[in-house]
């Protein structure tokens, strides 16, 4: 499927969305509301403690702003096919994704694009911007490109969360209740994770490996005398999410040969 | 073109159990029964034929089309389409077939219809000068600019079976699948409909699959007949020759005000009686049945009557029950419709 009729689509999504141009700007203003609540909890938090673990308002604000604005873009392909894929499974509407000429996974996520993320995004992306430039980071070309990548293999890492916890509604049909589970648990990056156990900072760099979407990069962009241990996760950040968004795919064509073969 | 040999699709049903513990019970029990939805069946379409694919409810129509359009991989036995295995090859067997769902809606919900035919043109590479030549065909013969630029969400339920026809003939498919395109249409909709599936098939010598509870649609479109009953194939043959084999017959409800009691005549066989409402099977024209009704009302107050065709699972079950008595010679015609 070429990228110029995957845009195609999202513009005729786009264009769907907006004829019901109230809901949509309401939903963004209620978004925008309701993080800007988050910020100030953290903002406030602050104020008392002044740093957590010896990271500052703005280091602070940068870390969630980095996981927020890649699950926002992650979110914004994947999250309202991955969600509504049972009940879409159930009507029997899956069948016109895997009767075009297209490959069936970008031609489903393409049709169920979410616009409504842009408030997200936008929320994020200014917080994110204004972290930076109120750091004390020297900005070089390095770390500009660094910063970027980060934020493409991060938005990877959070679709491929999507994408495994969707294609089990391929055996499951029903799901909901795993993503309610995936979103508690992606709480944890709210705060740098060395405020946990190693338990958990194993459990959180290792096996469902949330800490490459903020932790990790935040810890590469900020450390000003570099150790090799945070130059080797940072770089590991901007791999792991193509990898895993790779092994979520897979998972997927699994799913999907399960339906034609089980389901129907 | 259409290859289909010993075909079988089981189904896997997970055993229930009653009550709410039955339920909890339900959650460890690996205890199914296996279904065969589509159970060994064979038969061959050509280029340009015109196939009518019908059975009673739960027959596995839509399952014997699932696993023509790739959809679904059988449990055993072999199927080609073009020379191809469907679910192996699903992206090319795209490019070569059409198939409108009469239940499911291909087209975009919130935005106009044109948006929807554009969409398609690109996905299947339409060339410019294929694609007028197509929209011609469909603005005028499924009278598509009457509606083209309207939201699809404000079409009626026949306009919109004609945009999702059309939308799936945009790409000069050579085999098209429609399953129950004509469900819960009008009679001037269905009309259009058949028409202009008549008019594909001759002139562009498409090949049609077509399921239906309508009989009508098969005989207007399809000279081929196919006939499925709990997954077996119990017909494939000539539509008149179908006919041949079953009575053509007329049936008559009517509805007394008070309850006549048991009402019986030699050429009206009482096939179903509930008191005030009895239903006869006629055979005679309808010269005969003007008269019986008239002969009736002179003794009896009818307050309705309504005279139908048989529907489809009617025939069916004619056909399939013809059949078994054919052995011995029994043809009890009162048995076999009610």
């Amino acid at each position: 499927m070429s990228i110029r009729l995957f845009t195609y689509i999202v513009q005729l999504v786009i264009k769907s969305k907006m004829e019901y141009k109230e809901s949509f700007i309401l939903g963004a203003m209620g978004q925008i509301v309701g993080y800007t609540a988050n910020y100030l909890v953290i903002w406030l938090l602050l104020q008392k403690f002044e740093s957590i673990n010896g990271w500052g308002w703005t280091e602070i604000a940068f870390l969630y702003s980095l996981n927020l604005l890649t699950y926002a873009i992650g979110a914004s392909f994947v999250y309202s096919p991955m969600i509504g894929l049972g009940q879409i499974l159930i009507d029997g509407k899956f069948e016109q994704y895997i009767t075009k000429p297209l490959a069936s996974f970008p031609y489903f996520i393409a049709s169920l694009f979410n616009i409504g993320y842009i408030a997200h995004i936008l929320i994020s992306g200014t917080v994110l911007i204004w972290s930076l430039v109120n750091t004390s980071i020297d900005w070089t070309i390095v770390r500009i490109l660094y910063l970027i990548l980060a934020i493409i293999s991060a938005s990877f890492l959070q679709a491929a969360f999507m994408v495994v916890i969707g294609s089990l509604s391929f055996y499951f049909l029903r799901v909901q209740y795993l993503f309610t589970i995936l979103f508690r648990v992606r709480e944890f990056i709210a705060y740098p994770i060395s405020v946990y156990g190693t338990f958990f900072q194993i459990i959180l760099t290792w096996i469902i490996p949330l800490a490459m979407i903020n932790y990790y990069p935040s810890l590469f962009l900020f450390s000003h005398g570099s150790s090799i241990e945070t130059t080797l996760y940072g770089l590991a950040a901007l791999v792991v999410g193509p990898v895993v968004f790779l092994l979520a795919y897979q998972i997927w064509r699994r799913g999907i040969n399960r339906y034609s073969g089980a389901g129907g | 073109m259409i290859r289909v040999d010993e075909i079988t699709r089981e189904y896997r049903q997970w055993k229930r159990y009653a009550g709410l513990m039955g339920s909890i019970r339900g959650l460890f029990s690996r205890e199914y029964t296996t279904i065969n939805a589509v159970n060994q069946v064979s038969f061959t379409i050509d280029q340009g034929e015109a196939v009518g694919y019908i059975g009673p409810n739960g027959a596995g129509k839509s399952t014997m089309i699932k696993m023509l359009t790739g959809i679904l991989v059988p449990t055993a036995g072999e199927l080609t389409v073009n020379n191809l295995i469907p679910h192996m090859n699903r992206k090319e067997i795209a490019k070569h077939i059409g198939i409108v769902f009469g239940q499911r809606s291909q087209l975009w919900w919130d935005l106009p219809v044109s948006d929807s035919f554009e969409l398609h043109k690109r996905i299947y590479h339409v060339s410019d000068e294929a694609y007028r030549k197509n929209m011609d065909i469909f603005m005028e013969l499924l009278n598509l600019k009457a509606f083209i630029s309207q939201p699809v969400r404000q079409l009626s339920l026949g306009q919109r079976m004609r945009a999702e026809i059309g939308l799936a003939l945009l790409h000069d498919p050579e085999i098209i699948f429609l399953d129950e395109p004509t469900i819960g249409l009008d009679v001037v909709a269905k009309d259009s409909i058949r028409s202009f599936l008549k008019y594909i098939n001759k002139e562009r010598n498409a090949t049609i699959f077509l399921t239906s509870h309508d009989l009508k649609d098969i005989e207007e479109i399809c000279p081929r007949l196919l006939i499925v009953n709990q997954g077996k194939l119990i017909f494939d043959g000539a539509v008149r020759d179908f006919k041949a084999n079953i009575s053509s017959g007329k049936l008559l409800t009517i509805e007394f005000q008070f309850d006549p009691g048991t009402l019986e005549f030699e050429d009206a066989i009482l096939i179903a009686d509930e008191g005030a409402r009895k239903m006869y099977k006629i055979e005679k024209g309808l010269s005969f049945i003007n008269t019986f009704i008239g002969r009736i009302s002179e003794k009896y107050i009818i307050t309705d009557f309504s005279l139908q065709d048989y529907d489809i699972e009617q025939v069916i079950r004619m056909y399939y029950q013809g059949l078994e008595s054919e052995s011995d010679l029994q043809g009890d015609l009162s048995k076999v419709v009610s």
